[in-house]
């Protein structure tokens, strides 16, 4: 029994480390640039909804949709003010979205202080499903997760703004001569990214304390679950997701409380060891 | 060839000068110099990486604190002769480059950079948590004191920060730093050359881990404690800032960005709540607009005259 709790556990965590991940692989697919400012959007997205709900008192799900759409426009902004001019400088793009974080982090220490948050959960109690203890709050957050990674997916296929974003992922140059605006599809993909990341902190916030560094974790998981599902490939990052929520919440359980951390690092350092280019990846595209 | 130049006069002008510090200036300065150096020295570490090696450590702060708890653990807690501890730290932070680097550098990307940085993460959160043997957010203190006077600490600085700046140097500027820079330019050609890349980029790992490591345990030994401080992500993104101000790939830069900064938060005490934010500012700040730093506008200066036709873009050779 232990273990399907574990399970259930696991694929409920599972569905939102997918959902973060979705954004930094689609970032990563499209734009070619290593993005380490991509958790200062979670964090974003946490103290938004931390400023909505219990300073101004919103409801949850007002104050959730202000706190992506908020994310997405500074992701725009972040795009076009800062990217934009060193876009073709891999180093630089780095250093500047490291520094950009961190000053993020700094600010948010200086508007809303260093102690850590919590959030009310909007969804109290739990289920009992034949001796299975689910949380109804984690319940609603996967589920959402999972209605968000559904659409992103859809959106991909159907659309032509999707068509168009994997063709810039495939193939820059191609979408360039058949006249797709490059420069605007690599905008929008850097500000859905971001948008993804905040509804994640949304999602989890109320499980998760908040606080200013909380970003950074998240960042290295969804770096980690890209490199293990290969480098912009979709399906894999989806599946390395559950992988991985899995082998740290069995490992954690029947190895060692504090060996969920370190578990992950064995992971991705034996990926890059075996098969740097991950379990489905050989660049093939979004 | 002017640049050679103007290295070894710098180098000479700046040895003058950091020798008549101690006759010349109140003590207290020392503080403030040796504070510098060990800044300084850990900057170069990063800029031999980022600015000729092409490869980006976001967690170079694991080096500087396996050197601190290297002397930590064995001057403190076991009593090992400091000099002696400061050669095992050395071996200490070299094996862990090793470790580290292998994995990372045969890979094209941002994978060192990712890995280094969950590697600093993880010793931070496991040097605060792990009490019994790291003794927590206190550090590990009663490490021995190797001198008696703020002199002797002061003249070993300037020895570690001369010898990582030679040490850079002569890397940089030997057949090494040409192959360094061809990896960085462009890789392809480099490895159709004959070029072993994952041996040369691991060699330019390795020195920058040892002297990281290096500065890490002179602080030990000066302050003559380690706390989770020098591991972690302040560390770096300091180091980061001052390379950034500097001038990265100069070397000149990362000493020059380390005095101009220490001298400033010590003048204008009032800052140090607002260092963070002002550097991680000052860094975006530069790497969008002052993209050469300080060393770079120096040296405009210095070879402007020099600047005639045949130095001007496209023109000279018409």
């Amino acid at each position: 029994m232990a273990f399907i709790q574990l399970v259930i556990s696991g694929v409920l965590q599972g569905g939102l480390y997918a959902l973060i991940a979705l954004g930094l692989t689609l970032t990563l697919g499209v734009m070619r640039i290593t993005d380490l400012s991509y958790g200062v959007y979670y964090t974003l997205g946490a103290y938004f909804s931390f400023f909505f709900i219990i300073k101004l008192g919103f409801n949850f799900v007002l104050a959730g949709i202000l706190s992506v759409v908020l994310a997405f426009l500074i992701g725009l902004l972040v795009e076009r003010l800062l990217l934009r001019r060193i876009i073709s400088d891999e180093l630089s793009v780095m250093i500047l979205t490291f520094a950009f974080a961190y000053a993020l982090e700094e600010i948010i220490v200086f508007v809303w202080g260093s102690p850590f948050r919590t959030l009310p959960p909007y969804a109290i109690g739990t289920l009992n499903i034949g001796g299975i203890l689910l949380e109804k709050q984690r319940l609603v957050s996967f589920a959402v997760a999972v209605v968000l990674i559904v659409l992103v997916l859809l959106f991909l296929k159907k659309t032509r703004f999707g068509k168009a974003l994997r063709m810039v992922s495939q193939q820059q140059h191609g979408a360039y001569l058949v006249g797709i605006d490059v420069q605007l599809i690599q905008r929008l993909t850097f500000a859905v990214g971001s948008f993804l990341a905040a509804s994640a902190a949304v999602l989890l916030s109320p499980i998760y304390l908040v606080y200013p560094a909380m970003g950074w974790s998240p960042l290295l998981k969804a770096f980690g679950i890209v490199i293990l599902g290969g480098m912009g490939s979709v399906k894999g990052t989806i599946i390395a997701a559950f992988a991985l929520a899995l082998i740290e919440v069995l490992s954690s359980y029947y190895i060692n409380q504090s060996l969920s951390q370190v578990s992950f690092f064995v992971v991705l350092i034996l990926v890059i060891l075996i098969r740097p280019s991950g379990l489905f990846g050989n660049r093939e595209g979004v | 060839m002017k640049e050679k130049k103007l290295n070894l006069i710098f180098i000479l002008f700046w040895l003058i000068a950091l020798l008549l510090v101690p006759p010349l200036f109140p003590r207290y300065l020392l503080h403030v110099f040796i504070i510098a150096h060990i800044y300084a020295a850990f900057a170069l570490s990063w800029d031999l990486l980022a600015g000729y090696v092409g490869e980006l450590s976001l967690g170079h702060s694991l080096f500087f604190g396996l050197g601190a708890y290297s002397i930590g653990y064995l001057s403190g807690k076991f009593g090992v002769d400091p000099w002696l501890s400061i050669g095992i730290s050395c071996i200490v932070t070299v094996v862990w480059g090793l470790l580290i680097g292998l994995p990372c550098l045969r890979l094209r990307g941002p994978y060192l950079a990712i890995v280094t940085l969950a590697f600093q993460m993880l010793f931070f959160l496991l040097a605060n948590s792990l009490y019994n043997l790291t003794g927590g957010e206190e550090g590990i203190r009663n490490i021995e004191r190797v001198f008696n006077s703020t002199e002797s600490y002061y003249y070993l600085s300037v020895f570690l920060v001369i010898i990582a700046f030679i040490i850079c140097y002569l890397l940089v500027s030997s057949k090494y730093g040409l192959i360094f820079r061809t990896i960085r330019e462009n890789p392809e050609a480099a490895e159709a050359a004959g070029v072993n890349i994952v041996n040369y980029k691991m060699l330019g790992y390795m020195v920058s881990a040892l002297i990281a490591g290096l500065a890490g345990s002179y602080q030990a030994l000066y302050l003559k404690i380690a706390t989770p401080d020098t591991l972690s992500m302040a560390l770096t993104f300091s180091a980061i800032t001052i390379v950034a101000i500097g001038g990265k790939g100069t070397l000149v830069g990362a000493v020059l960005g380390s005095y101009v900064t220490t001298f400033i938060f010590d003048r204008f005490a009032f800052l140090k709540d607002y260092k963070m934010l002002m550097y991680s500012i000052v860094l975006v700040l530069c790497v969008l607009f002052f993209r050469n730093g300080l060393a770079g506008a120096v040296k405009r200066v210095l070879l402007w005259r020099k600047m005639g036709v045949d130095n001007m873009p496209g023109g000279g050779k018409a």
